[in-house]
Formats: structure tokens, C-alpha cells, sequence
């Protein structure tokens, strides 16, 4: 401090000899005046004499030397503080301070004084690390704030401090905001086609214009080149961290999304493209091949990402990987050829609940079922994009057009090189070789998920046979029929000539065929016998008759063929008989055999006593049997009864049974007798007596 | 073709039973093409040829089996037997020729040829020599029966 | 209680109409009058009724066709064997064959009581007539007593 205050002096004393004439008072009240310190800062009258005096009387070395001492001042006064000074307006305060009184003396700021407080304001930001911080903060929060002019105001202050900073400090600014826009628009937004575009021109517009002019002072578009990059990035960061949780629910909605996604890969596909996919490899492994989800869920989650995969990544090289992933995952499930089977056919209500039931006793999720059903609906993965790159499409390429015929030379104008082959990590070795195809339609990627398609075979077989022998129809209709034809298809193709192992043997294909042959030879029959009888096609029993070898209904758990031998009442026996003749005498050398158990079906009235009518439509064992609850025609208890004759019950009353006297009528074995008494029962037609005996109810 | 099949696919439980014990191996050469086939099976007791593993080799025509027939033939200069012809193996058995029916089996020719080591057939031998030695001396028939396997096998080892 | 059918929709299976043998008891599409049935009653395979040429199932097509039934007919031998006809006919074309049933060894004849022989008789005539005449007579003793009484009647 005190060499300060000699320096001074000494400054002083200088002063006073450079003023001629002498004004030693005058400089002595000028001087004081000039420290930071004095009050008050508005200079009296008296101070304002003075000062004329002094610079009337000072020369140019007077002049130096006062401009010196003042130097000193401030800097003494400045550096006491330098720590204090930690917000701006100090600063400001400061500067309006130091800049004042040399203002009011020559009435303008010279540059001897901007240069010390630049250099007071490098220091501090060099030194001063609170400082520091909080300018940058404040400065931060006005571009985050879109406060543009405060903050230019600022900056501009701030400018001339700046000594080989500023780059560094521009590029965190404008990152900065940058990271602002993508995270405000961008975030969750699946809807806009071009929102990397619209983020970017959103950021020029608002922010750019009014920003640029104070860091740089030309148009530079390599900069905004490198800023719409930096877009791109945090656009595709985003999209992939939403991809599972956004874009994959919400498609087809988000379609656009992903063409935008799309475009964007295309630039540069082997590092970021490459990246990317594996990133959703990745994803999806991790997210849905867990043993929370259900099987229908996890298909169902699988056929949305392949139609979203085939937007972004036309070449199938995730897909391939990802494929390969479920289908180990899956066949591990037990349910997974009936949920495929469920899946694939339009198949009614009870039908699932058929299909589901037969092969597992688990518990079937319909509505989640219903939704995977939808979901793969007519098999389409949507429509083709074009797969070449690009660049190839730009309009000011030029376009080749040949009309002439040498073939040679329309192959090589129309050639489209082969997109570059991406490789992601998660490859195995082995996939190099081999030429993949991506998938064509849903069908291949369903049937992609099973290691033997054997099994699914056979369970297709059976939905079909069933279907066939419910229906009254003679042929499919036409939905089942196009997917009979997809199905049957993709299977051919993967059908192989020598079979070595029992899964690879699909060769039972072929009893589709032969299914729909036996119908149709059905329907022929059932013309002809409606011919030879001249009689009314629609009076004649709807009757199919079929290959028993080929049918799958007709196959026991163990692969045994089901023969099932029952005896007619006397409504059917004619029928039945004249149905045989006329078959026998068409078809030389073969016979029928009637299956009268659970896929035959009658459909008739039931006349009670009380007068009521009532109409079912039941298997044909179970109206064998109540068929002989019948009356009589003459209504003689103890009369003769076709079939009751052999076993001597006679003093059992008209119309009522045990189940022996049945069982010796029908030859259905006990036990289904009983499953076919309770469902009478059920109906409320038949009443069990104590003794053992069946009646009908309600009966007077 | 599906008869073949059918056949192959019978073989390997019908190889596990008791019956067939003596067979060490029998399948086609390679996976997808039937029409060849190969053999290799334990010479029956009391023969010269026991103790021996004898190499047999079946070729099917796709097209006509079984309607007609396989041929059979050892693996050429092993067995040395009145009905084979050492030079090329050619085996004559009726079942291969005349008697053939396409109610046997590839294991059922087999068996066969297996029986004829047993007893072979003078009426129609294919070495002539050798069917001579079986008549008049038993004991050397089967030394050099045996002499010809043992070399044979050396070969095989050498090679 | 009365019950007026008013439609009926029948399923049924075709077979092969294979009559019983005379002189042993066979396979057959026997009607069992009085069964007692105490469960659902499987195929036995342990006959395995096969065609004994291309071991397939009677009711089963033989290798070479595609649709069973009319266009895959079976033959019932004079010997109790049967055969698919494309496979009997098969055999029966080769010169090793001489006409024999390859399970019997015996000329094959067809059963002239069977029904389901009857639109083959033609064709089978003819073939085992040009059989006799490219052949060595057939073997065994029963061929000479039908060749006397003419094949088929």
C-alpha cells in the first residue's frame, strides 16, 4: 500500500512541475477528485474551475502523467475488490464508475481506459472463478430463456475479453441450445415427417438471425451444416431410445417417424446405421424376451417391430439377427404353435377355445389374442419401399434413357448397385455366406419363429379337418381359403425331397389335398343320390364322406386310427342303408362306414306331451339315444321294441331306460352314455329316477 | 421311392432288436441319396468268416425298387466263397435273381447272404475253384478262406 | 315324447369292401351284431393291412398316386393276398415276376367272388396271358388246374 501511495506522490509532484504556471492547489483538488473513492462523483463548481485550470495550463507530458496517476487509482481500487466482484452489475458498477469522470473531462471514452477495463475484465474471468460462473450461468439462462437481446448485451460486453476463448465458448452456447430445441420438440414427437427440419429452421428463425451477428460476423454455412448434423444426432438418439416405447406401439401412426428415421441412416449407414440397428437389437432382446410376457404378447410386439424394422432397415440385417434371437427364445414356450395357429386363422370364438384347449390347459388370454390376431390381419408388411440408396434418386443426376434392343447395354444403364452391406456386431460368423432375403410378408416371419414346422403341421391339419367336418359347407370360404394358400405355399418351399428326420417331414401336406378332394367327391355323390331319387337336393341328408387315413380327426393321442361301431334306431337304419347301396353300387368295390359319434349331426323337433315343441340340433349319438325315449306309435306298454327284444326287460315301462337297456339300443359304450345323459339332463329333457331309471321330463 | 423310405425309416428300430444283432452298420452312403447303400456285418459262427467284419455293398434303383430287386456285392478281393465271384463281389443268390419278390427287405437280402456263407450253394458257384475245394477238403477251404480275409484286412490297414 | 327329424348331416368314412375269405378267417369290414364295448375301440396294426409291395395301407394311396379311392383301386388274389392295382400290375409286367404272387409263389389269380375285383378282371387277363406266353410256365401246381379253367368267369 504504501509504495502505492509513493508512486503517487511522486506522480504528484511530477504533475505540479509539468503545470505551468503554477497550480499546485488546483491539481491537488483535481486529483483528489479524480479517486474512486471521493464523494461526492459530480464534481462542484468549485472542482469543475479547477479542472479548466488544470487542463488549460497542462501540456501533453502533464496530460500522460494525470492519465497515469488516474490509472493507478483504479487499478488500486479495482484489485482491493477483485474478490468482492462476483455478479455482473459489480462489474458494470465498476466500469460506470471508472469510465465516468474520464467521460465528464474529455467527454468521450478514449481508448486508454477501454483497454484497462478489458484487460480489468479478462482478468477477472481468468482469475475470478465465481465470477466467471456466474456470468456464464446468467448467460446460459438467457439463451435457454430465448432472452436474445440481454443476452447479446452481454456478450457483447463480455467480447472484447475473450482472448482466444471464444470458440470454445461459442460451440457450448450454441450446443446449448441445440439440446434445448431437440429436447423441447423433438421428444416424443412421432407424427412430424420432416421434424429434423423443422427443429432446425425453428432454430434459425427464432434464434440463429439474432444470434450469429453477435459471435460471428459472416453467413458460415459450414457451421450450419455441422448444426443440422448435431440435430440429426439428437434426433436419432431420441427416436432410438423412444423406438420401443413409442414408435412400436403407436404404429402405424408413427410411420412418418420412421421414414424420417430412415433418411437419416441412409446417410451414413455403416457407422451410425450399423449402430443404430444394434442399439434396437439390443433393445428388443432385452425388453421383450423375458418371462413376463405372454407368447401372444411377444409375437405380437415381434410383428410390430418387423413392419416398423422394414421401414428402417429395407435389407433385413437386424432382422436377421433378431429373428434368429426369438426363435430360440420362443420354442422354448410350449404354447407357441397354438398361439401361431390361433393367430393366423379367422377362426370363431369357441373355435380358440376349441384349438387352445386341445393341445394345453393353460389359461388363454383372448383379448391379448384378439389384438396378435389383428395384428398379423391379412399378412402385408406393409408397402414396398424402394430400397436403392438415395443418392441414386437425386433429380440432377443424369438419367440414362436407352430405346434401342441390345440387352447387354439395358442391364448395364439399368443397374442399381447393391446397398452396402452392413455388419452388426451381433452377427454370427456363419451369416457372411449366406444370401438373405428379407422376409416378403408375415407369414415368413411367423413361420421363421418355429425351429420344426412339423409340429405346426400337424396342429394345421387338425384346425382344418375340424373346420371341414363342422361345416355345412363343401368348400372353404374364401378367407380360409387365401390363407390355406399362403400357408400351404411358404411350406412347399421349405419341404425337402429325402426325408432323414421325422421334423423335417412335411410330406402330410398332402392330406390337405386329399381333404379337399374327399369333399368334393362328396358333394358329387350326394347329386347323385339326390338324381337317382329324383327327389329335391335340399330334402337329402348332408353327407361327406372321407378318407379316414387322412383325416386328423379320426387319429387317437397315440396315433391310432378311431373306429367307433354303434347301432341305428329305426328313422336312421333306412337312410342310412339306402345311402350305402347307392354308394356301393357308384363306387364299385367299396362301402361306407358311418362314424356315428361326435360329427354326424340331426336336427329335429321334440314334441313333448305337455304340446311343447322343441328344437335342437345335436350329435347324432346323442339323438340315438333319446330317439328311444320315444312312444311307441300305438302307445302299448310292453310292446315289441325294435332292439328290446333280446334282452327280456319286459317289465320295464314304455320310455324309460336304464342305462343297460340303452347301452344294448345304441352300443354306445356306459360311460358315454352317461356324458350324454347329463347333457339331456342339462336340457332339462330328461328326469333320473332313483331306481336308476331315465325318463322324460314332463310328461302328464 | 416312398418304399425306401419307408424302409429307412424302419431300419434303425428293426436293427436294435435282437434279430439282427450281427449287423454293425447299415446305411445309405450319403444322407440324401438312397440308391446306395453299405453294410458292414459280423461273419456268422461256425464259418470261416467268423469273427470277421464283412463289408457289403447295395445299390437300388429309385425307380424300379422293389419291383425289381437291389444288387449286392461284397466290397471286390475280401470274401473269398464258392457263389462270389472274387474279382468284383459279385454274389449269386437266387433272392437277388429269379427268386426275387418285392415282399423282402434290404435286411431280408442281407440275412440271406448271410445264410449262404453259412451253406454255400454248389449248384451254382461263381468261383469254381474254390466250390471244388469246399466239396473234397473242408479244412482247407477254410484256411484259405481265412488266409484271403486276413489279407484282405492288411490291405485295408495299409491303405 | 315324439321326435320329427327335420335335417341330418352325416359324416362318414368309405372303405373297402374286402368279403371274408372262406377258408381263413381275415381282416374284413366286419359289422359286429351283439358287442359289448366298455371304450372307444382302436385299429389293431398289429396285421399292419399293408400292400405288400409298397407297404402302404389298403385305404392308403400306393407311391405314385395322389387322391385314395377310386383312382387307387385294390385286387384281392385267389391266394388272400391283396395288392394295390398299380403295384400288382407293376410287378406282374416284369419277367421275374412269371405271374406269382410275391408273398405265395403262386400264379396270381383274382378272387372271381369279389365285388370289388370285378371292373379289373379285363385288364388282369390280359396281362397274365401275356405273362404265360413270354414265360417259362409258372411255377407251383395250382396254375395248371386254372389255366384249364380259363381265368376268370
Amino acid at each position: 500500500m504504501s509504495k502505492i501511495d509513493e508512486e503517487l506522490q511522486l506522480l504528484h509532484q511530477k504533475i505540479v512541475l509539468c503545470v505551468t504556471p503554477n497550480s499546485e492547489d488546483e491539481i491537488d483538488i483535481v486529483l483528489s477528485w479524480l479517486s474512486p473513492t471521493f464523494q461526492p462523483q459530480i464534481p462542484t463548481l468549485r472542482i469543475k474551475q479547477c479542472l479548466k485550470v488544470v487542463f488549460e495550463r497542462s501540456d501533453e507530458r502533464a496530460r500522460f502523467l494525470i492519465e497515469q496517476y488516474y490509472l493507478t487509482l483504479i487499478r488500486t481500487h479495482f484489485f482491493s475488490q477483485f474478490d468482492a466482484i462476483v455478479n455482473w452489475r459489480d462489474m458494470v458498477r465498476l466500469e460506470r464508475l471508472y469510465l465516468s469522470k474520464v467521460e465528464f473531462i474529455l467527454g468521450a471514452p478514449v481508448y486508454w481506459i477501454q483497454d484497462e477495463i478489458v484487460s480489468f475484465k479478462r482478468v477477472l474471468m481468468n482469475k475470478n472463478i465465481e465470477f466467471k460462473k456466474r456470468l456464464h450461468a446468467k448467460l446460459e439462462a438467457h439463451i435457454l430463456d430465448n432472452d436474445l437481446d440481454r443476452f447479446n448485451q452481454l456478450y457483447q460486453w463480455l467480447a472484447p475479453a475473450f482472448d482466444g476463448q471464444e470458440i470454445e465458448f461459442n460451440a457450448k452456447m450454441i450446443n446449448l441450445k441445440v439440446d434445448q430445441l431437440s429436447q423441447e420438440l423433438m421428444k416424443n414427437n412421432v407424427d412430424d415427417r420432416y421434424l429434423v427440419m423443422n427443429t432446425y429452421n425453428h432454430f434459425i428463425k427464432d434464434f440463429w438471425s439474432k444470434f450469429y451477428k453477435s459471435l460471428i460476423t459472416e453467413d458460415d454455412h459450414e457451421l450450419t451444416a455441422i448444426i443440422y448434423q448435431s440435430f440429426e444426432k439428437n434426433y436419432t438418439k431420441y427416436k432410438c431410445d423412444e423406438f420401443y416405447t413409442k414408435i412400436v406401439p403407436q404404429f402405424p401412426a408413427s410411420r412418418k417417424c420412421l421414414l424420417e428415421l430412415r433418411s437419416i441412416l441412409n446417410k451414413d449407414i455403416k457407422t451410425v446405421g450399423a449402430k443404430v440397428l444394434e442399439n434396437l437389437y439390443h433393445g428388443f432382446v432385452s425388453r421383450f424376451l423375458t418371462s413376463s410376457l405372454l407368447t401372444c404378447e411377444i409375437l405380437y410386439f415381434y410383428i410390430k417391430t418387423v413392419k416398423c424394422l422394414k421401414i428402417i432397415d429395407p435389407m433385413g440385417m437386424c432382422l436377421r439377427s433378431l429373428s434368429k434371437a426369438v426363435r430360440k427364445y420362443l420354442n422354448s414356450r410350449p404354447d407357441l404353435i397354438t398361439t401361431l395357429v390361433l393367430g393366423i386363422f379367422p377362426l370363431h370364438h369357441d373355435e380358440r377355445i376349441k384349438v387352445a384347449c386341445v393341445s394345453d390347459g393353460n389359461s388363454i388370454h383372448f383379448q391379448k389374442l384378439e389384438q396378435f390376431a389383428k395384428e398379423v390381419g391379412d399378412f402385408s408388411l406393409g408397402p414396398e419401399l424402394p430400397t436403392a440408396l438415395p443418392w441414386f434418386h437425386q433429380p440432377h443426376l443424369p438419367r440414362c434413357t436407352y430405346d434401342g434392343n441390345d440387352e447387354l447395354l439395358k442391364q448395364y444403364l439399368n443397374w442399381v448397385p447393391e446397398p452396402p452391406r452392413i455388419r452388426l456386431d451381433v452377427e454370427e460368423p456363419e451369416d457372411n455366406d449366406v444370401k438373405y432375403v428379407p422376409p416378403a410378408d408375415l407369414i415368413h416371419v411367423l413361420l421363421d419363429t418355429l425351429e420344426s414346422k412339423r409340429a405346426l403341421v400337424d396342429d394345421l391339419l387338425s384346425v382344418v379337418s375340424g373346420k371341414f367336418i363342422e361345416s355345412e359347407e363343401y368348400t372353404l370360404d374364401s378367407e380360409w381359403q387365401k390363407i390355406m394358400n399362403i400357408l400351404l405355399n411358404h411350406l412347399e418351399a421349405t419341404r425337402k425331397g429325402a426325408v432323414t428326420s421325422e421334423e423335417d417331414d412335411l410330406t402330410h401336406l398332402n392330406d390337405v389335398d386329399i381333404m379337399l378332394e374327399d369333399l368334393k367327391l362328396s358333394s358329387r355323390f350326394r347329386n347323385q343320390v339326390a338324381h337317382k331319387n329324383n327327389a329335391y337336393i335340399g330334402s337329402f341328408p348332408h353327407v361327406k364322406i372321407l378318407s379316414k387315413l387322412y383325416w386328423r380327426h379320426y387319429q387317437s393321442l397315440n396315433g391310432r386310427l378311431i373306429t367307433s361301431k354303434r347301432k341305428w334306431n329305426d328313422e336312421m337304419k333306412p337312410l342310412v342303408d339306402n345311402l350305402t347301396s347307392i354308394y356301393e353300387v357308384l363306387n364299385v368295390g367299396r362301402t361306407l362306414k358311418f362314424d356315428t359319434g361326435s360329427s354326424s349331426r340331426v336336427s329335429f323337433n321334440m314334441i313333448l306331451n305337455s304340446g311343447e315343441t322343441k328344437s335342437f340340433k345335436v350329435t347324432m349319438e346323442q339323438y340315438l339315444v333319446i330317439s328311444h325315449f320315444q312312444s311307441e306309435a300305438n302307445g302299448e306298454v310292453g310292446q315289441e321294441r325294435h332292439g328290446m327284444t333280446t334282452m327280456g326287460n319286459h317289465s320295464l315301462p314304455d320310455r324309460h331306460h336304464t342305462l343297460t337297456s340303452l347301452h344294448h339300443l345304441t352300443s354306445i359304450p356306459k360311460t358315454k352314455l352317461l356324458t350324454i345323459l347329463s347333457f339331456w339332463k342339462q336340457k332339462g329333457v330328461v328326469l333320473e329316477h332313483p331306481e336308476g331309471y331315465f325318463g322324460i321330463k314332463d310328461e302328464t | 421311392m416312398s418304399r425306401i423310405i419307408k424302409e429307412y425309416s424302419g431300419l434303425q428300430k428293426r436293427l436294435g432288436t435282437a434279430e439282427f444283432w450281427w449287423i454293425n452298420s447299415f446305411e445309405p452312403d450319403e444322407d440324401d441319396d438312397l440308391s446306395q447303400w453299405s453294410c458292414k456285418f459280423q461273419g456268422p459262427s461256425n464259418t470261416p468268416y467268423e469273427g470277421f467284419e464283412l463289408g457289403l455293398k447295395i445299390s437300388v434303383d429309385l425307380e424300379k425298387y422293389p419291383v425289381s430287386g437291389p444288387c449286392v456285392e461284397f466290397e471286390p478281393r475280401t470274401v473269398a466263397h464258392p457263389n462270389v465271384k472274387w474279382d468284383t463281389g459279385e454274389i449269386c443268390l437266387d433272392l437277388l435273381k429269379d427268386a426275387w419278390t418285392p415282399i423282402y427287405t434290404l435286411l431280408d437280402v442281407v440275412g440271406a447272404v448271410r445264410g449262404l456263407l453259412e451253406e454255400p450253394g454248389l449248384d451254382s458257384p461263381l468261383d469254381l475253384d474254390l466250390a471244388q475245394i469246399y466239396d473234397v477238403d473242408y479244412d482247407a477251404y477254410v484256411q484259405i478262406v481265412r488266409y484271403r480275409l486276413v489279407e484282405a484286412r492288411f490291405d485295408e490297414l495299409v491303405q | 315324447m315324439r321326435i320329427e327329424v327335420t335335417g341330418v348331416s352325416l359324416v362318414s368314412t368309405w372303405a373297402w369292401d374286402i368279403p371274408k375269405d372262406s377258408s381263413n378267417a381275415e381282416h374284413a369290414t366286419i359289422q359286429p351284431t351283439e358287442v359289448e364295448q366298455e371304450e372307444e375301440e382302436q385299429e389293431s396294426d398289429e396285421d399292419e393291412e399293408v400292400c405288400g409291395i409298397c407297404r402302404n395301407r389298403y385305404d392308403a394311396t400306393c407311391p405314385s398316386c395322389e387322391y385314395p379311392g377310386s383312382g387307387c383301386p385294390i385286387v384281392l388274389g385267389l391266394c388272400n393276398h391283396n395288392f394295390h392295382v398299380h403295384c400288382i400290375k407293376q410287378w406282374l409286367s416284369t419277367e421275374t415276376s412269371r405271374g406269382l404272387c410275391p408273398l405265395c409263389r403262386q400264379g396270381f389269380q383274382l378272387r372271381t367272388s369279389a365285388l370289388i375285383n370285378k371292373p379289373h378282371y379285363e385288364e388282369f387277363q390280359k396281362l397274365l396271358m401275356s405273362v404265360r406266353q413270354h414265360n417259362i410256365p409258372m411255377g407251383g401246381e395250382l396254375d395248371q388246374d386254372m389255366m384249364d379253367d380259363g381265368f376268370i368267369r
